[in-house]
């Protein structure tokens, strides 16, 4: 991933899409394992590093937010004190020092400084989740991994949030990956995006990639499922059946039983990546012989 | 938070009158006869007879509890009808002797319960937990007077180290504190691991670990914090209950404390000190209450919020 830029995470809810970046988190919880696969960040291989190294990059330079405002706060402990004591971890700064710092990250999330000495329980949803952004970001993160910030969110403060997110995105020249489900945000902040399904990325490419040029049936099925402003009439059109057992995948595709266009190979062969840019590229059969071949809307 | 503490303490006063009034009653169901009692077996009957009438155990109920509580209010817990001094004075003598014990044993099994119960939950099911949590139910399994005993036929008849019973020392001190501390230490260490094992599952956990927060310092200040609400409360309970309750360890290691004054002054009919003994367990019971429920304001600023 470059620096600077956004990368969207686009995953079914509750398909394991919180799982994939392993950064802060500390591993996929049983009975999930890694398979294969490396995280590099800035040179190191995180899975290579020990727990007491891991904890001096987490907060210092990866940082998370959560899907959840409401309990992703403690609750016994100040606000002030909270974002304070990720930057006197991180930072060989006195204590007044830090709490100076931490007012300053206050105010800059849009909090008045003198709310520090408050709890999360005096707090609105909108707010805290401001809190968590200054923590996240009051160590100056290379990169800051965004689990569905604005989910528990209503829609007027979810536009605030991800206003505040993409300035400080900018103002702190740092990296993001927004794990989300909601394209409307994607488009609004990513400026990457990677599609999703089931524990594999089926498409990936800029967000004109994704939206313009869509590859993937299944990255066309879910913009099939977004209602149409202009007609309200229209029906929804759904992706039939459902999501495959995680634990017990079929052998070849994973989406194909729920795919429109699904050949025979399908069923029997995973899909190999076709690229059709340096950017774009999706694992599909459809393209595999025919690189031009067209999505017909489904219909 | 001041005038929370001034409603509960004047919420004492119903409460007490009502212990009082229950306790005053169902002694009177007891059989027996204080009058004979204070007299001893060679009383004739007409000495019986007119002490009662002197007593006013002749009167009804309602108006013996009438001058009982007027009483009270001056001040005077009555005198022992069986020994003759004042009530007051007696559990003056007495009450610092169970205090004593109660604020051993409940450090000791503070001291033991919260560490083995935050080890347990961080490393849950493991050889530690699983042996730690078999010998907590264990403890909680085994009634006091046995334990007693079995610390005095192992402690003090088979290696002599500390005396059988008494109170003379420190060392007179340890085996009874022990006693009392084993069971409480159980339900405390199984309650501080559940409740531990609830907290490192919520999600300002995560933050805090992504926060770069090590470790250890996740569980003493992120995870603590929130799970020790359960564990006062159980603590508080523990502690009320073995101020009044050590009936049985006092008198397995015969320690003067108030338990057996009670449980004596049950077995001779001495109303007024049954009586008194009652008043200083409920009182005691319901100060430790509020003072666990204002500790509760100090662990959680969301529950002081509620405090008006």
């Amino acid at each position: 991933m470059e620096t600077g830029k956004t990368l969207d995470w686009w995953a079914k809810p509750g398909r394991g899409n919180h799982h994939c970046p392993v950064g802060p988190a500390p591993g996929p919880p049983a009975p999930g394992e890694f398979v294969s696969g490396t995280i590099t960040l800035d040179g190191i291989r995180l899975m290579e590093v020990s727990e007491n190294e891991m904890e001096k990059i987490r907060g210092e330079a990866v940082s998370m937010i959560f899907q959840d405002p409401m309990t992703a706060l403690n609750p016994v402990i100040r606000v002030g004190d909270q974002i304070a004591e990720a930057i006197s971890i991180h930072q060989k700064v006195s204590r007044e020092k830090a709490v100076e710092k931490a007012r300053e990250m206050l105010e800059l999330v849009g909090i008045p400084g003198n709310r520090m000495q408050e709890y999360p329980h005096q707090f609105s949803g909108g707010m805290k989740q401001r809190v968590i952004i200054a923590i996240a970001l009051s160590c100056s993160p290379k990169l800051l991994i965004a689990d569905e910030p604005t989910t528990a969110l209503d829609v007027t403060i979810q536009a605030q949030v991800l206003e505040l997110m993409k300035r400080l995105k900018t103002q702190f020249k740092m990296s993001m990956i927004m794990i989300s489900h909601d394209l409307g945000v994607v488009a609004e902040v990513c400026d990457d995006v990677a599609i999703m399904y089931a524990g594999r990325i089926v498409e990936q490419g800029t967000l004109e990639d994704i939206f313009r040029r869509t590859k993937h049936p299944y990255t066309e099925g879910l913009f099939n499922s977004i209602p149409n402003i202009d007609d309200r009439k229209a029906e929804l059109k759904p992706i039939r059946g459902l999501m495959s057992d995680p634990y017990n995948l079929p052998p070849g595709c994973s989406f194909c039983d729920r795919c429109d266009y699904a050949l025979s190979i399908c069923r029997t062969e995973k899909p190999a990546k076709t690229w059709f840019s340096e950017t774009h590229f999706t694992e599909c059969h459809l393209y595999s012989d025919n690189p031009d071949f067209l999505l017909n809307g489904g219909k | 938070m001041l005038r929370y503490i001034t409603k509960r303490v004047l919420m004492l006063i119903p409460v007490m009158v009502g212990v009082i009034f229950l306790v005053f009653f169902i002694i009177s169901l007891t059989p027996g006869d204080a009058a004979s009692m204070i007299l001893g077996d060679g009383a004739t009957e007409e000495r019986i007879v007119e002490l009662r009438e002197k007593m006013g155990f002749n009167d009804p109920l309602i108006v013996q509890y009438g001058r009982y509580m007027l009483d009270l209010i001056t001040g005077d817990m009555g005198t022992s009808y069986s020994t003759g001094r004042s009530v007051a004075g007696e559990i003056g003598q007495r009450f610092p002797n169970t205090f004593k014990l109660t604020v051993t044993a409940i450090l000791l099994s503070v001291l033991i319960s919260i560490p083995i119960g935050v080890i347990s939950a961080t490393r849950q099911y493991s050889i530690f937990d699983n042996v730690g949590m078999i010998i907590a139910l264990i403890g909680i399994s085994m009634p006091s007077f046995w334990t007693g005993l079995i610390l005095i036929i192992a402690f003090s008849l088979k290696m002599g180290w500390f005396p059988s019973g008494g109170m003379d020392g420190l060392k007179s001190l340890i085996l009874p504190a022990f006693t009392l501390a084993i069971a409480s230490t159980a339900s405390i260490t199984r309650t501080t691991r559940s409740s531990m094992l609830e907290v490192i599952r919520q999600d300002y956990i995560n933050t805090a670990k992504a926060k770069g927060v090590s470790r250890g310092r996740v569980i003493r200040k992120h995870a603590l914090g929130n799970a020790l609400i359960p564990a006062v409360t159980v603590i508080g309970l523990e502690f009320g209950v073995l101020l009044g309750g050590a009936v049985l360890t006092e008198t397995v290691f015969s320690w003067p404390g108030i338990g057996r004054l009670m449980v004596e002054s049950i077995q001779r009919k001495d109303t007024p000190m049954v009586l008194g003994c009652v008043i200083v367990f409920s009182l005691s019971f319901s100060i430790v209450n509020l003072i666990i429920d204002i500790l509760y304001a100090y662990i959680d600023p969301r529950i002081k919020a509620n405090y008006r």
